[in-house]
């Protein structure tokens, strides 16, 4: 049995089997779940990052669940897209499991298994999101991720519950319109594997019900990715969280959404279907637009530095469907190149944040003074994933708003990239006051007397995640080329 | 074949980097060695060298040194070290540290072959040199650094819509002259314009440079600006619209500093005023014109940052930066005082001083292009600067009554750099012949400047006597209405003013707004529309409210999706 | 120190005056109309009398209209 064969559903299999391991492991020995979690992530990182190189080398996998053929087994379809994601993935995950030591520890001590337990399931909610290859699995992986997250978001105490409620009837609303528009795509051709599905759209492509089906699957989507105006539930909820599920959530929920869509609309609906079911006056790219600007004004007026990322995040998914919907190739490839640099982005200033919070105990701007003295490397590494969010090259930032910005501009949409050039001015103004605060705002002595402030950093197990997350915001950036020509270029040359 | 030669930046940014691991002097000596390394370096390269980077699918070049990168190299890096013997006594890592991060990004900025690594470099600038300003700590140095930084990213964001407009266009990412007269270059043009302290875009500098620290702003006045106009000199030479810019510039720091109380603030002023005479010269755009440009932005670097250097001797020492509380200082510090006449009169064009020999080849330039009113316009701004620096700063600084009477003379280093800044003002002023050698042009044009010191002071002679003319005339004038020109301590009203108050007008004014929105849907859909639909919703507890209008956006969206 | 300052402006100013015919300056701009006035004699006195009368003028007056108290961007 060759064991590169079997990758893709060792992905998948590996963590799922973990996560019960480490559920009866803490039963007996709370101390042993955060080891096994670790090295549950080292190997689906071990595991994703094969099956890129099998991709890069070999060309798509279709790799079907026991055998059974498609259209009634499961299939799992790795392309250029799902292994570049899934490694996403699996790092983003990895990196928290090492974070969520401490944190864990301090906030919910006595519900350490079933926290990590819950952790790995909602891993492999999102991994296995991006690898399957049908369309009804998807919706089953979307509900074990999102109840997984709901449960995840709620540990962050009494306001969480009520923000994670709010979130939970809203993603079911996403969710049930997602099943409703599969449901569908069923009724009119008969099959459930997306690859079989693409076939047989072109053909019922003036029919009202595959349309209803695109409309909702699009809508569901969008109110899972809170994409505007359904962007409504996302502050509350991982502002609320505790700073592991929101350093975790944050960068990875979103996105995988927005993947998904990209799937869902590039590959089995396809370019040609879509976008002509969108002439003339409905625009998305100016739904794109409204939300990089309503996102970047609510940042704006945030005091907690938490809540003010978060608003952030709701314009970074504003770049990506906007990106997406631009119908040219290099705007999905900035989508696509976004997806992976604002995972890396987001959880290094999650995790940064997370640190300060698990020292200072608070998020708030005010209460950052000085804290360049008191925790410079992690404050160094929140700087350089803001710098990212700014968009200064050579940070991945950088790269994605050059594709991004190029595609409007190719596209003619003007709106897009004056919102895309004011959002980085607005990142910049958001981010400045944070580093003026955090560099100058306690009063120290002279040039003379070098007054020594009690350096008080993140302990190691969260130290190292952050500069890790730091340093791959800088390489991502380093390696753009690399990474659009070995896999963007696959991807957006199929299709364009 | 070209040699890979690692661009000069690399250096000062490898040093920059290296200063918070160091302690002490060890930091002052590293930042000293890198500049006259760097000089070095400057000197010895040529145009068979560069260093391709791979990115964005392009081949980036960091390193084009021709005749007009180098001359801004050389007196980059000889700023740089006298800059740094300046700051001998201070250890600050963030100040050194930031300071030696600009220099090379500036120093990157003008090898830069292309527009993707100007840009990358621009941006690096305008993060570096922000820390200078907040380095000082105070209220209004807060204040005024989130102004710069708003500025300077707004303005590189307009750089970078230009640049990706232009390479989307024309597919070639070179940094050359711009030809065309269309969105890309005008984008690009307002980029290098905000950098340049070009009206309309100038009263950040006169708002930001004066609250850094002492260091800081030695090293601000130099470089900003002077990339920006090495930018006009390789990009828009001859963009005609440069001119009255240009003039404009030169009349508004005049006006505007002799309104001024701050002696840093005048020096700011003085900034803009000689950029201007810079921007008409690129304006002009004949070949003549552009050395004129070129040696002027090199007395100037020069002059400048020794003008920076004296006042902020004189600041640490008195303890004020207020023209009306200081006076007759020339009897406590009396090197202070020698210096900055030399800057002063360098700046004012004084024969034997480097003004002399460089700001009147772009006024030959203009008279050969046989621009009248320009030259007319500039002649009475050069006169101005006189007025303005060599009269009413000098005279308020050195002259008249003692304000502070037991004020110690400037530190031992700080004299130092001085005077290295005042032998090469003299030097370029006595004999220029080694500036003109150095700059760009043709033949024909380069033979035609006469440099030798008999050359300039004897067979031009006249120029002396004019100059002397002038400048006697506007000391007598400066004498005899200088009650004119004092004034009570105010704040200038400038065009920042739109994102000062226009701003915040603006910002209340979108919040109102967006809130009345909120509030007016929320009754309508919430208390009205929701009830009808559903009696059971009203009952329910709070948090159903924004579950229900997030509902309600879902309907109507969807609904929209589908009939339209 | 005024006394010298005054000597040595009014001095230079008559010296410069006294030995520009010697020096036979021509016009930068061509021989005729107004733009030939460079050649005047003692048109740079001219020249910076009233610009510097005029930069004054225009700071005083453009003073008044734009000069603000301290706390002007404070509120």
């Amino acid at each position: 049995m060759n064991i590169a064969a079997q990758l893709p559903v060792i992905v998948l299999v590996l963590p799922l089997l973990s996560a019960f391991a480490v559920t009866l492991v803490s039963l007996f020995n709370k101390k042993l779940a955060w080891p096994l979690t670790v090295l549950t992530m080292t190997a689906t990182f071990l595991a994703t990052t094969g099956t890129l190189c099998s991709v890069i080398h070999n060309g798509a996998i279709r790799y079907r669940v026991a055998n059974w053929a498609p259209p009634f087994g499961i299939e799992l379809v790795i392309d250029h897209l799902s292994a570049l994601v899934a490694v996403v993935i699996s790092i983003v995950a990895l990196l928290v499991a090492i974070f969520a030591k401490e944190t864990i520890q301090k906030d919910i001590p006595n519900r350490v298994g079933q926290f990590y337990t819950l952790f790995i399931l909602c891993t492999v909610g999102l991994l296995g999101e991006t690898l399957t290859g049908d369309a009804f699995n998807l919706y089953v992986l979307i509900e074990i991720t999102s109840l997984t997250s709901y449960a995840l978001l709620a540990f962050g105490g009494s306001r969480a519950y009520f923000s994670t409620f709010n979130y939970l009837i809203l993603g079911t609303i996403g969710a049930c319109l997602y099943l409703l528009g599969v449901g569908y795509l069923y009724i009119k051709t008969g099959s459930l594997n997306m690859i079989d599905i693409a076939t047989l759209i072109p053909a019922l492509s003036g029919s009202s019900a595959i349309f209803t089906a695109f409309i909702l699957i699009l809508v569901g989507l969008w109110i899972k990715m809170a994409f505007f105006p359904f962007h409504g539930w996302l502050p509350n909820a991982y502002t609320h969280a505790t700073s592991t599920v929101s350093a975790f959530a944050a960068p990875l929920m979103t996105k995988v959404t927005v993947y998904m869509s990209i799937r869902l609309m590039y590959f089995v609906f396809g370019p040609d279907y879509a976008f002509s079911q969108f002439t003339g006056p409905v625009n998305i790219v100016w739904l794109a637009v409204i939300a990089i600007l309503v996102g970047s004004y609510y940042a704006l007026v945030q005091t907690d530095i938490k809540r003010m990322l978060t608003y952030i995040i709701i314009a970074e998914v504003g770049y990506m469907v906007g990106g997406m919907w631009l119908g040219n190739a290099i705007g999905l490839t900035g989508t696509i190149y976004h997806i992976a640099a604002d995972a890396i982005m987001t959880a290094c200033l999650f995790l940064a944040l997370g640190s300060i919070a698990y020292k200072l105990g608070s998020t708030k701007i005010s209460d950052m003074a000085g804290i360049f003295k008191k925790m410079p490397v992690t404050f160094c590494a929140f700087l350089v994933g803001a710098a990212g969010m700014i968009g200064i090259p050579p940070t991945a930032g950088f790269f994605s708003k050059w594709f991004l910005i190029s595609g409007g501009i190719q596209a003619g949409q003007w709106a897009f990239v004056v919102a895309l050039l004011v959002s980085s001015l607005v990142n910049a103004i958001l981010f400045f006051r944070i580093i003026e605060v955090g560099f100058f705002g306690a009063d120290d002595e002279d040039e003379h007397d070098a007054v020594v402030v009690q350096r008080n950093e993140a302990p190691l197990s969260m130290l190292l995640p952050t500069v890790t997350a730091a340093a791959l915001v800088i390489l991502l950036g380093l390696s753009t080329s690399k990474v659009t020509s070995l896999l963007i270029e696959n991807i957006v040359g199929s299709l364009f | 074949m070209p040699s890979l030669v690692l661009p000069p930046a690399f250096l000062f940014i490898l040093a920059g980097v290296l200063i918070p691991f160091l302690k002490g002097r060890v930091r002052n000596l590293v930042a000293v060695v890198a500049a006259i390394l760097g000089l070095i370096q400057v000197l010895l390269l040529n145009s068979d060298m560069s260093y391709p980077v791979h990115a964005l699918g392009f081949q980036i070049d960091l390193l084009r040194a021709d005749k007009l990168a180098i001359v801004f190299g050389i007196v980059f890096t000889f700023n740089a070290v006298a800059a740094f013997l300046y700051g001998w006594v201070k250890n600050k890592d963030i100040e050194l540290s930031s300071a030696l991060l600009y220099i090379g990004a500036a120093l990157g900025a003008v090898f830069a072959a292309d527009v993707i690594g100007l840009y990358i470099f621009w941006e690096l600038m305008a993060i570096t040199s922000v820390m200078l300003i907040l380095a000082r700590k105070t209220e209004s140095s807060m204040a005024a650094a989130k102004r710069y930084i708003l500025v300077h990213v707004a303005g590189g964001l307009i750089l970078l819509a230009g640049i990706i407009l232009h390479v989307n266009a024309t597919g070639s990412i070179e940094f050359t002259g711009f030809t065309q007269l269309n969105t890309s270059s005008i984008l690009i043009l307002i980029g290098f314009l905000v950098n340049a302290a070009a009206v309309p875009f100038a009263s950040w500098l006169p708002d930001a440079y004066p609250q850094a620290t002492i260091f800081g702003g030695v090293v601000l006045s130099a470089y900003t600006s002077k990339t920006a106009i090495y930018t006009l000199m390789r990009g828009f030479v001859g963009w005609e619209w440069l001119i009255p810019i240009g003039l404009v510039m030169a009349i508004y720091g005049i006006v505007y500093g002799l309104m001024e109380r701050d002696i840093r603030r005048i020096l700011a002023y003085a900034i803009v005023n000689q950029g201007g005479f810079m921007v008409v010269a690129a304006g002009v755009g004949s070949e003549l014109a552009v050395i004129g440009g070129v040696t002027h932005a090199f007395a100037c670097i020069l002059y400048t940052a020794l003008l920076w250097m004296t006042t902020g001797a004189i600041i640490k020492s008195t303890g004020t930066s207020h023209l009306n509380k200081l006076g007759g200082l020339a009897k406590s510090m009396p090197w202070t005082a020698a210096f900055t006449l030399v800057g002063a009169l360098a700046i004012s064009s004084s024969p034997f001083l480097s003004g002399f020999t460089t700001k009147s080849i772009t006024l030959a330039a203009i008279e050969q292009a046989h621009l009248f009113w320009p030259w007319i316009i500039l002649e009475i701004a050069s006169i101005g600067t006189f007025l303005l620096i060599g009269l009413k700063l000098c005279v308020g600084l050195f002259l008249g009554k003692e304000s502070h009477p037991n004020t110690t003379e400037a530190q031992g280093s700080k004299l130092v750099a001085m005077g290295v800044l005042s032998a090469a003002c003299l030097a370029i002023g006595i004999y220029p012949e080694w500036l003109y050698h150095l700059m760009p042009g043709s033949q024909a044009t380069l033979s035609a400047l006469h440099g030798s010191f008999s050359d300039v002071y004897i067979h031009h002679f006249s120029h002396v006597v004019t100059q002397l003319q002038k400048m006697s005339v506007a000391a007598l004038v400066f004498f005899l209405f200088a009650p004119l020109l004092r004034q009570k301590d105010a704040i200038l009203l400038d065009l920042d003013w739109l994102y000062r108050i226009g701003a915040k007008h603006s910002y209340s004014g979108i919040k109102k707004c967006c809130s009345s929105i909120n509030r007016n849907s929320q009754a309508f859909f919430i208390d009205k529309v929701l009830p009808n639909c559903a009696i059971r919703i009203k009952n329910t507890p709070m948090v159903q409210r924004p579950v229900g209008s997030a509902a309600l956006a879902i309907i109507i969206v969807l609904t929209a999706l589908l009939v339209l | 120190m005024k006394y010298l300052g005054w000597k040595l402006g009014w001095g230079l100013l008559a010296i410069t005056i006294a030995i520009e015919p010697f020096l036979h300056r021509k016009s930068h701009f061509g021989g005729h109309g107004i733009a030939s006035i460079d050649s005047m004699i003692g048109f740079y006195a001219l020249l910076a009398f009233f610009g510097c009368i005029f930069l004054m003028v225009i700071s005083r007056v453009l003073g008044q209209v734009i000069a603000v108290e301290e706390e002007y961007y404070d509120a």
